[in-house]
């Protein structure tokens, strides 16, 4: 892969890290309204899923893929795959709830059920982890060795055929 | 007077070594200028017969003593000469020529200045060469002699015989004379040698290359010095792309692991400043200290947890968890390396997150005050609040100590650059040592 491909992909990826990791944090501050609340919900929820698509279109590109070796790239990167999709149903929980109780009064004081305490706690926790993974895979899919033919490969084909 | 006609003539026709030259190329075109030009070499060629006559036979000399001899001469006749002159080329050229030759020299000037013109077009190539200049002189002095025979006819067709001897004699003077006038003639010729170089292509030492100024010259060695140079970077230019999308990564994550260098400082600082404002503040009553906290309370929240959470991601970084080694596991639960901070710096996140009920409800006192109306569970939720705080605030000065004592650990770059290579290889071991 070209950098001149790979460079605005990555930036991209990491642009869209930081606006989820930014409303992470600042979401709390920001109520200032039911629908506010919703648009900067519903913008982190496309910001996942957008980075999940940029992620498997990445896949898709590289060779291994292309080679119909689709197993061997799904148990390299089950691990951060799964904590994606962990995350974004974690997120999508959290938000549904959220809004759910805000959207009447959006200063309302909910700490009292503690199992939304304990959702919203898993769920940023579940974010760093989603993070460091995200960035890590993003760029260890910069490999060139992912996108060249190689001797590997070949073995593997023979040997899956 | 015969003899003096014999004497005068044979003077003229040696002196002439060039004056019989000048009908010659009259017929061209400087047939009106070169005549005055012959009616005063006659002039002259009485007054240097007493030269002569001195002189003997021998050629340079009766020609040094005219240029030394007659410079009241020079005066008058220079004054023709420069006018012939400015006519058919630039004074400066003639100028000098004039002054030291004024009457022998004169008919010359003008019949080289038009020889030469002839002379190159017929033998540009053998001009070109400035070594082979007497040969080339020698032929040409003689090709001057040929039609100073059949130009100036009337000193010719008197005695052939007689003029047949003074041309041996004329060459000899040739000889020496271009010594002399080499120079002066050179200067002259350059004016046709460089059309004639425009006419001839020669190979040259320069090249001439087109800039956005214009044509510059280059000497071909430095040139192909240069090119030779271009060459090579070229050659290690390509070279530098395929490894560049996994060097650009890695160049990234550098920045980032700088920038989460400072973080990693910040936080803890951060979280010292606000053990010691909360426990200041523990010492005023307690509405007191939810009066000056309430403000603070959610953004500290949200900065601390955008700070942890960077931290965790860099702590992460550094003793990448994502491929983790037996040897790497055992390292780090016994504390050999300083993945501990990971778990550290979760812990403070957790802690972090654990206290956002007790300070939501402290934003929210203004709005809705009845949140702290009774005393007990103000109490009790400002002690969970201080110990919590207390807590998170040990964890991110922890962490940040224990990530200091080894500032330059990334095992992330090191296996991104290294290892994905390993995980193939050990994933194709485990491939084929599974099915046999």
């Amino acid at each position: 892969m070209l950098v001149s491909r790979y460079q605005p992909i990555l930036y991209l990826q990491y642009l869209l890290l930081f606006v989820d990791i930014f409303l992470n944090a600042f979401t709390e501050l920001l109520r200032y309204q039911n629908v506010i609340l919703l648009v900067l919900y519903v913008v982190q929820d496309i910001c996942i899923v957008f980075a999940v698509i940029i992620i498997f279109l990445l896949f898709f590109n590289t060779f291994i893929f292309q080679a119909g070796l689709v197993s061997i790239l799904v148990s390299k990167f089950k691990v951060p795959i799964s904590v994606t999709f962990i995350y974004f149903s974690l997120c999508l929980g959290l938000h549904v709830w959220t809004m759910e109780r805000r959207w009447d009064n959006t200063n309302i004081y909910m700490w009292d059920n503690k199992g939304y305490q304990a959702l919203f706690i898993i769920q940023r926790t579940c974010a760093v982890l989603h993070y460091y993974f995200y960035k890590r895979t993003a760029l260890k899919l910069g490999d060139p060795r992912y996108y060249q033919d190689s001797e590997w490969i070949h073995r593997e084909f023979e040997r899956r055929r | 007077m015969a003899d003096e006609e014999t004497t005068t003539k044979k003077v003229p026709t040696k002196k002439k070594g060039l004056p019989p030259i000048s009908p010659r190329n009259n017929n061209a075109e400087t047939t009106d200028e070169t005549r005055p030009v012959r009616r005063k070499k006659k002039k002259p060629a009485e007054s240097t017969e007493n030269g002569h006559a001195t002189g003997g036979e021998e050629k340079p000399t009766p020609r040094r003593r005219a240029k030394s001899a007659p410079p009241g001469e020079k005066s008058t006749e220079t004054a023709d000469d420069t006018k012939d002159d400015s006519a058919l080329t630039t004074p400066k050229k003639k100028k000098r020529k004039p002054k030291p030759k004024p009457e022998g020299e004169e008919a010359p000037t003008s019949d080289r200045s038009a020889t030469s013109a002839p002379d190159d077009v017929g033998g540009s190539k053998t001009s070109l060469i400035k070594e082979d200049g007497t040969p080339r002189k020698k032929g040409k002095k003689k090709k001057g002699a040929k039609k100073a025979r059949d130009g100036s006819g009337e000193p010719a067709g008197l005695d052939d015989s007689f003029f047949a001897s003074d041309l041996q004699d004329i060459s000899e003077d040739v000889v020496t004379k271009d010594t002399k006038e080499d120079e002066a003639d050179e200067k002259q010729k350059t004016s046709y040698l460089t059309t004639a170089q425009v006419l001839h292509s020669q190979p040259l030492e320069k090249v001439f290359i087109e800039t956005r100024g214009g044509f510059k010259g280059y000497n071909k060695a430095q040139l192909t010095k240069r090119m030779i140079q271009e060459q090579e970077e070229k050659a290690v230019e390509p070279e530098q792309p395929t490894r560049t999308t996994m060097e650009f990564g890695l160049a990234t994550h550098r920045v980032f692991k700088t920038l989460c260098l400072f973080l990693h400082g910040l936080t803890a600082g951060l979280a010292l400043w606000e053990i010691v404002i909360v426990y200041v503040l523990a010492q005023h009553p307690d509405t007191d200290f939810l009066d000056h906290y309430e403000k603070l309370s959610l953004p500290v929240q949200c900065v601390f947890y955008l700070l942890f959470a960077l931290c965790a991601i860099s702590a992460c970084d550094r003793f990448d968890i994502g491929n983790p080694t037996r040897r790497f596991v055992v390292q780090a639960l016994t504390l050999q390396n300083g993945a501990v901070s990971i778990f550290v710096y979760l812990a403070g996140l957790v802690l972090s997150l654990s206290t956002i009920d007790v300070e939501d409800r402290m934003h929210l006192r203004e709005r809705d005050p009845t949140l702290w109306n009774s005393t007990s569970t103000t109490e009790t939720e400002l002690d969970k609040f201080r110990s919590l705080n207390t807590a998170r605030g040990v964890t991110a000065i922890l962490g940040w100590f224990i990530i200091s004592l080894a500032p330059n650990a990334d095992r992330l770059s090191k296996n991104l650059h290294e290892g994905d290579d390993e995980i193939l290889a050990g994933e194709m071991e485990l491939d084929t040592v599974s099915p046999a």
